[in-house]
């Protein structure tokens, strides 16, 4: 191929661009090129012949670089070439750079081009090879393009899987879906997956007709998809391999992104009977008539009901007196209490024998032990603490094991961290409870609090700031 | 360390509480018989193991190279190296969300500046960074949860910007900790108050990364204050913000756009706003 380059030069100037041939390789690798003296004078010039960019390029030789592009540009050119005639008078065998200038050909007319810099030892010129930029910015701009589209798919995938999520959780039905051709759970709502007797996690992609007494895939799912035809399917009764509870299967097919797929909704036909109520009438039993006390409290805290036992133990005069209130009023570390027990109630689910003491209206305290179960089967997840007396019983237990939920953080940690690092950790994070506990208990008084802590004033102080618990009045 | 303890229980007689404290901290060394030192181990754990902090710190310096190589090549053995590497530094991918992934893109910005990169290797090292990002992200998709759920916040892109990576980074830092964040990719300035409008947002938050954005932001800052009849806090950040710029510092920046506060540090942000709880605890 025969790149019939236009070139042009001083005279006098290097012949490098001389003979055709070698005006052809240059032309055919670059855009443009230019010999320029190290103090940015073109002294040669030639460009790739359909290049309309460079129309004016005779003129370009004895002009100075400087002139034909932006004054940004003009000062990057004017710092690569003082560092290459550096670096080669310093001895480095042919030294080179890139820059990107833009070429300001008159005020609406622009080209970018990036050039390499190479210094000529022979005769300390620079050889610049430019290519022009526009291309490559189109295809830069097609690039962001693709990736914000990219990117806002992404956001409306993310929206509706949080729909899709909440509906899911939130909706009473116990709901499956199958995938028909291995008949493994593809997903699984919590109400389904308690039905079934497992987690959700220990239940997506296994195989749905293990779960049933008797049941094999190919069996399970034909008989879901013989039932479809029909107007209004007859439900498919199934039996619970681990629990012996027979359930009715309702299914409807569908093909998403070309796996078919059973949704499956799991109807327990006992639900709302007999067996349902007597379970509803026994609790309200228990709840007014147990020894345990049971208080019932939204997901901050505040109490939604509380059992005659709690009102007994608290010296509440009823329960109006009580409904409303944070349940850190009644313990005796208040908000300290509280927060533990709301914190490993939500992360585990539950939180087993806490011990602290309850707090009556009177200030008399009673030393007991709280079990906590968070509801979260609902919006608004739900509390539930029983609250048992521990006067005679704490003398008499013995160390208990360590909450699961307890060992996993520790497992967590152990091995992503130093024991030192962690023991740092643990000693502020104590230290800051320790400090949260006495200002809440001298009710914000910090020389009360000091003296708790056996600090001094000053100390408190540089400890409040460490923790950022100092308000903006403060400061 | 016994006698520690003993002498630290006689310095706190005054305050029983924290003797008790303490001696269910460690029953060996007071009664036997007690057992709440689970719980307060357990608190203290479920507070280390609270992982909706932002991370700060600096980048190890093989990690980062790995990482901006990958970055530049995409080389999926780099790839692999570089999650070898994080597991045997103990680098979480939070702290490369926070902390790696910038400070490759500085380093891709300069061979950009410096000429090494042009604007398209550029913006595919930029884009690689971007997919890494996601990856890594996906362990934090739940909108719903998390100790801020009521605060929303609209997280803008402003026309004129080409990049998304500083916004999806700042949309990450947000949603982890806690925030329901709606982003917008270059939308009108009509689009934005509308959102803001109907939807109440708490907060918006500008992603700016070059100075010639400043202009179009002033604008768009301008037209929400005078068209919304309620005050939103806006706050800019962003690759706009850099404390190696002496000139445009963020005071600037804010004085130039209107802006209420300016900074790369998303809780400094959502604390001016207002709507980080943990300001509630300290006060």
């Amino acid at each position: 191929m025969s790149n019939d380059g236009t070139n042009f030069m001083l005279s006098g100037a290097a012949p490098l661009f001389s003979t055709p041939a070698l005006s052809s390789v240059v032309t055919s690798m670059a855009d443009i090129a230019l010999v320029l003296t190290a103090e940015g004078v073109v002294t040669s010039a030639v460009s790739r012949a359909e290049h309309s960019a460079f129309q004016d390029i005779a003129g370009w030789p004895g002009s100075d670089f400087a002139r034909l592009c932006d004054s940004a540009s003009a000062q990057k050119i004017a710092d690569r070439l003082a560092d290459l005639k550096k670096r080669a008078d310093a001895g480095e065998e042919a030294p080179f750079r890139w820059v990107e200038v833009i070429h300001t050909f008159s005020a609406t007319h622009n080209t970018s081009v990036r050039y390499a810099l190479h210094w000529l030892n022979d005769s300390n010129e620079v050889l610049a090879l430019g290519i022009d930029q526009r291309p490559i910015i189109e295809i830069q701009q097609q690039l962001l393009n693709a990736q914000i589209a990219l990117e806002r798919d992404y956001e409306a995938q993310r929206e509706i899987d949080t729909r899709y999520r909440l509906l899911m959780d939130f909706t009473s039905d116990c709901v499956v879906l199958v995938s028909m051709t291995s008949g493994r759970v593809v997903d699984i709502n919590h109400h389904a997956a308690q039905l079934l007797g497992g987690a959700r996690a220990d239940l997506v992609d296994t195989p749905f007709a293990e779960r049933f007494t008797g049941r094999r895939k190919e069996d399970l799912l034909a008989g879901l998809s013989a039932a479809l035809p029909a107007d209004t399917p007859a439900p498919l009764e199934v039996e619970v391999r681990t629990t012996q509870r027979r359930l009715l299967l309702t299914a409807k097919m569908f093909r998403a992104a070309g796996e078919p797929l059973v949704l499956i909704r799991m109807d327990d036909p006992e639900t709302g009977s007999m067996a349902d109520s007597t379970l509803t009438a026994n609790l309200r039993q228990l709840f007014h008539r147990g020894v345990d006390a049971i208080v019932f409290c939204n997901k901050d805290g505040v109490v939604l009901s509380a059992s005659e036992t709690f009102l007994n133990l608290t010296d509440a005069p009823g329960l109006p007196s009580v409904r409303g209130r944070s349940v850190s009023d009644f313990l005796a570390r208040g908000t300290v209490d509280l927060k533990v027990i709301l914190d490993n109630a939500r992360r585990a689910g539950q939180l087993r024998m806490y011990q602290t003491k309850l707090k009556t209206d009177f200030d008399a305290q009673l030393p007991v032990e709280i079990s906590a179960t968070w509801l979260d089967d609902r919006v608004d997840p739900v509390l539930a603490l029983v609250i048992r007396n521990a006067t005679n019983s704490a003398a008499l237990r013995a160390d208990p094991a360590m909450p699961e939920a307890g060992m996993r953080g520790v497992m967590e940690l152990v091995g992503s961290s130093t024991l030192k690092d962690i023991v740092a950790e643990t000693t502020n994070v104590i230290e800051k409870i320790c400090i949260e506990t006495a200002i809440e208990l001298t009710r914000n008084n910090r020389v009360a609090a000091a003296e708790m802590l056996g600090l001094s004033r000053q100390s408190l102080y540089v400890k409040l700031r460490k923790y950022g618990m100092l308000s903006r009045d403060d400061e | 360390m016994s006698t520690v303890l003993h002498d630290r229980h006689r310095v706190f007689l005054a305050g029983g509480w924290i003797v008790e404290m303490l001696r269910q901290a460690d029953p060996r060394l007071f009664f036997a018989e007690s057992s709440s030192v689970t719980q307060l181990a357990l608190h203290v754990v479920t507070e280390l193991t609270r992982s909706d902090v932002i991370e700060t710190g600096v980048a190890q310096r093989e990690l980062l190279l790995l990482l901006a190589r990958f970055a530049r090549y995409g080389d999926e053995a780099v790839m692999r190296r570089v999650q070898q590497e994080m597991r045997r530094a103990r680098v979480s991918a939070e702290q490369v969300i926070d902390i790696y992934i910038p400070a490759a893109i500085k380093m891709i910005g300069t061979c950009w500046h410096d000429g090494e990169l042009d604007i398209l290797q550029a913006s595919i090292a930029s884009a690689r960074l971007q997919t890494l990002l996601r990856e890594l992200g996906r362990a934090w998709v739940a909108d719903q949860c998390g100790h801020n759920a009521d605060a929303r916040v609209l997280l803008v892109l402003p026309r004129g910007e080409q990049h998304t990576l500083g916004a999806m980074i700042a949309a990450n830092q947000l949603r982890r900790l806690g925030v329901s964040v709606r982003m917008q990719l270059l939308p009108s300035a009509d689009n934005v108050v509308a959102e803001l409008r109907n939807l109440a947002f708490d907060g918006l938050f500008l992603s700016v990364s070059k100075e010639s954005g400043l202009e179009s932001c002033k604008e768009l800052i301008k037209t929400v204050r005078t068209q919304l009849n309620r005050a939103v806090p806006v706050a800019i950040g962003g690759g706009i913000v850099s404390a190696d710029n002496p000139v445009l510092t963020p005071a600037r920046i804010a004085a130039q756009t209107g802006a209420d506060i300016v900074t790369l540090d998303v809780i400094e942000a959502l604390n001016f706003c207002g709507l980080l709880r943990r300001s509630e605890a300290a006060e």
